[in-house]
């Protein structure tokens, strides 16, 4: 069984810490092309009641699995350098990054097609569950739109 | 295990003896009868299950409404 790497942190994702990912490839000189997705958190009005927070929990021992055989498969779909993937658990406030999706390839294509279809199933396929936090502390459980 | 909403609805993690999987459904729908309107994942020891399976002493059942990620 192939290595099961973290993807979750328990805090937003900063910017500093993407800009220092990329940084890291500099060494990596048969990269040709990156593609990064970031998931923010979007402050939806939702019966006038605005979201400032979202909540993340996971069953991350199942999440971990899964990922590993998403990783699996799209490497041997996708000819790619490398790819990180990073999601955040507990609470992200509105504006913050919770998901950030990094693939590396010689040429643009892998990259790029490779980094979407990891997006979508990471969507579709980890049991991770969203809680939106409304500015009045109320709250209600996310649902995926695709 | 309960994650997401059912989280809130069932509380706490339970124990609970049933045979299988069905059983236990029956048996959480008959005292939650909120349950029946989520559509459920069921995990056997970190398997996603896709029919009835037979449950022996301490598997661990994971119940998890629709994923929300990302």
């Amino acid at each position: 069984m192939n290595k099961v790497k973290k993807i979750f942190q328990n805090s937003a994702i900063s910017p500093r810490s993407i800009a220092e990912s990329i940084a890291r490839h500099a060494s990596k000189t048969d990269i040709g092309a990156h593609q990064i997705f970031l998931g923010q958190i979007r402050s939806d009005v939702i019966e006038n009641k605005k979201v400032k927070a979202i909540e993340y929990t996971a069953y991350e021992d199942l999440a971990l699995n899964k990922m590993t055989e998403i990783r699996e498969d799209i490497f041997a779909k996708y000819q790619l350098t490398c790819m990180h993937i990073y999601h955040s658990l507990g609470v992200v406030h509105a504006g913050e990054i919770c998901l950030f999706v990094f693939t590396s390839s010689k040429h643009r294509n892998d990259a790029t097609l490779a980094c979407s279809e990891v997006v979508e199933r990471i969507k579709n396929e980890l049991p991770i569950w969203g809680r939106e936090i409304f500015e009045d502390d109320t709250h209600q459980w996310k649902t995926n739109v695709f | 295990m309960a994650f997401g909403r059912l989280k809130e609805i069932l509380l706490s993690d339970l124990n609970i003896d049933a045979e299988s999987t069905d059983k236990l459904m029956e048996n959480l729908y008959a005292e939650f009868p909120m349950l029946s309107h989520l559509k459920l994942r069921i995990a056997v020891n970190q398997k996603i299950i896709s029919g009835n399976t037979k449950l022996e002493s301490n598997d661990i059942v994971a119940l998890m409404p629709p994923y929300s990620g990302g």
